[in-house]
């Protein structure tokens, strides 16, 4: 039996949803609308149910480093009893549990599909979901400590994930070596979409079915996807944040980042932000 | 010191197949039982239990003197072979009668015929973390093998009985139960909720141990004072806070559970569970789900469930997430609804 686990990787507010959106659309096929709130296609790898479901004792209980070294063990175990694919939402840095052993076991990995976003338009929309400043986003994104659901003074729903800054979570999921990984750019997705998912859809080894593909590039277009939002809410949108699909647009941070943050982001991220072109972005501008 | 009445392990259960499918305690069939007993041995009281420990915790209710165990706790090395046992994920093996746990560095448990835990510990483990496991994950595998109905549940007593409040990590549980005992209820129980049928089929909650777990945001918008409270682990911010006398002695009839959970919505939402979501909503909370099967109580779980359901109230909850909501808040609404 091959390996099941898809981990479906990016910075938070890169398009990870969107990419679950299509998956799901894609999978439940022609005339089945799509619902925001059951994207049921995967897991969230750090769904603190699911690991004390499957570990039997409270992560609640555990220190970060004693809940990393179990991690790998509830993988293994989704991917024992996985008879198709299980995609897997990860906004974890790729890493090592202080055993040594990788956070996100190769022995059941099928593929990683890495989604990445020019930082200049993740800061604008990182501030929205999380309710803070610009500034604080870039913050965020300049921190090699930067941690969802970190703060040790609460319990979160979710377990405790070691983000880091945003060149450096780039660099750990392509840097690895241990599974093959598919690079997708936001920027592609919105100029080329058919094109991309079409890529998704051929490294997933999915069968390509064109009537499916169109129907869920039209589920998942972004006026879409706002337009369920608006009516029915998501789920996944934090409290403090006005709406979750905010904007949809590879661009839109030029009428929001000040000259003067452009320079920061550039200054923190540049060699990482040349290798995708969004450097020259930012420059011409 | 020793007990008399040595009862041997058995890989069978003790107790009487009816018993086993009803969860009726008075057909219970009571066991001694016998152990050498060093200095720092101590028998307490939990879940309607005479647990017999190799060491003591100061904080949970003592047994009174004289009377047999229910259960024995000892230290040593575990068999290699313990029945017939099959892997419920990773750390954990379970058959008839018989369930393992090994958690990494803290022990391993063997939990046999509803009566006796054999625990190995790993080097380094305390007393205190070898309670964390012992207490939670192996009572409640001990509790599926007596024939109760271990929840993912706190609660306190009111003039109506107990009222719980079942919940994933996070859900409010041990915070709703803070704010309600600042209100004079006595708490019956934390993150586990011991329910078994009585003689007329009706549920009834047995008291837990006499401390409750609490994070640093919840004791201070509760205004409790931490500096004097041990922690759960040295390196969280979460803290047990002794109950004192404020612990119930008695099994009480559940008067209501409520389902604790959070949306990202600014109200707060209470809905009553009616028909199968209310059996869901059970199912949903209970401990150590995914051994069930194994353990061949999937048949017993489900009767439990359904009296349990067909029993007593239970209504959903959904508070702002994000602390949108102050404890007191939801202790009013929930106050107001179990007292009306």
């Amino acid at each position: 039996m091959p390996n099941q686990l898809v981990w479906l990787a990016s910075y938070p507010k890169s398009g990870n949803t969107w990419v679950r959106a299509f998956l799901t659309a894609y999978q439940n096929g022609p005339g089945s609308a799509l619902d925001i709130n059951r994207l049921d296609v995967g897991l969230h790898a750090a769904s603190r149910r699911l690991f004390d479901r499957v570990i039997g004792f409270p992560a609640s209980d555990l220190i970060p480093a004693e809940i990393d070294r179990l991690r790998p063990e509830v993988y293994r175990s989704l991917n024992r009893e996985a008879t198709r694919p299980v995609f897997m939402k990860v906004h974890d840095a790729w890493r090592h549990a202080d055993s040594g052993e990788p956070v996100f076991p190769p022995d059941a990995t099928r593929l990683a599909v890495y989604i990445v976003r020019n930082p200049l338009a993740v800061a604008p929309s990182l501030a929205s979901h999380l309710g803070c400043s610009i500034d604080q986003a870039i913050e965020h994104m300049a921190s090699d400590a930067y941690r969802l659901a970190g703060t040790d003074r609460k319990l979160h729903r979710q377990l405790p994930q070691p983000v880091g800054a945003w060149s450096a979570h780039v660099d750990s999921w392509l840097g690895q070596t241990a599974f093959p990984v598919l690079l997708l750019r936001y920027e592609d997705l919105c100029a080329e979409p058919r094109r991309e998912f079409f890529r998704l859809i051929d490294a997933l080894n999915l069968s390509l079915d064109e009537r499916a593909l169109d129907w869920a590039l039209e589920q998942t277009r972004f006026d879409r996807l706002q337009a369920s939002e608006a009516s029915t809410g998501f789920s996944e949108r934090l409290i403090n944040a006005p709406r979750f699909f905010r904007q949809g647009r590879s661009d839109a941070w030029r009428e929001e980042l000040s000259p003067e943050q452009v320079a920061r982001i550039l200054r923190r991220h540049q060699a990482c932000m040349r290798r995708f072109g969004y450097e020259k972005n930012a420059l011409v501008d | 010191m020793t007990l008399t009445n040595i009862a041997k392990p058995s890989r069978k259960p003790r107790f009487k197949s009816v018993q086993e499918s009803s969860g009726r305690e008075s057909d219970r069939t009571q066991t001694l039982l016998t152990t050498k007993i060093s200095d720092r041995t101590a028998t307490h009281l939990a879940f309607g239990l005479r647990w017999h420990l190799p060491f003591p915790f100061p904080a949970f209710p003592a047994a009174p003197a004289g009377q047999a165990a229910d259960v024995l706790v000892e230290e040593g090395d575990l068999p290699s072979a313990a029945g017939e046992v099959r892997a419920c994920g990773p750390l954990r093996e379970a058959g008839p009668a018989v369930a393992r746990i090994g958690l990494p560095g803290v022990a391993r448990l063997l939990i046999t015929d509803g009566n006796r835990i054999r625990v190995k510990r790993h080097d380094g483990c305390s007393d205190d973390a070898l309670n964390l496991l012992l207490m939670g994950t192996g009572a409640a595998l001990l509790l599926h093998q007596r024939g109760y109905l271990p929840l993912h549940g706190s609660g306190i007593l009111t003039a109506r009985g107990a009222v719980l409040f079942v919940g994933h990590s996070g859900a409010g549980k041990s915070t709703t139960l803070a704010a309600l005992m600042q209100r004079g209820y006595p708490m019956i129980c934390d993150d586990l909720a011991a329910i078994r049928l009585n003689d007329a089929g009706m549920p009834q909650v047995w008291p837990g141990v006499g401390v409750y777990k609490l994070w640093a945001d919840s004791a201070e918008a509760l205004g409790l004072g931490t500096a004097d409270l041990p922690r759960v682990r040295a390196e969280l911010e979460k803290f047990m806070v002794p109950t004192g006398a404020n612990l119930v002695t008695q099994a009480a009839p559940v008067r209501a559970i409520y389902q604790l959970a959070t949306h990202n919505r600014p109200e707060l939402s209470m809905k009553p569970r009616r028909d199968s979501a209310k059996f869901n909503a059970l199912l949903d909370h209970t401990w150590q789900k995914l051994t069930i099967k194994r353990m061949g109580l999937h048949t017993e779980h489900f009767s439990r469930a359904v009296a349990v359901a067909n029993a007593v109230r239970v209504v959903s909850i959904r508070r702002p997430d994000g602390g949108g909501l102050h404890p007191g808040d939801l202790a009013d609404r929930l106050e107001a609804d179990f007292l009306s």
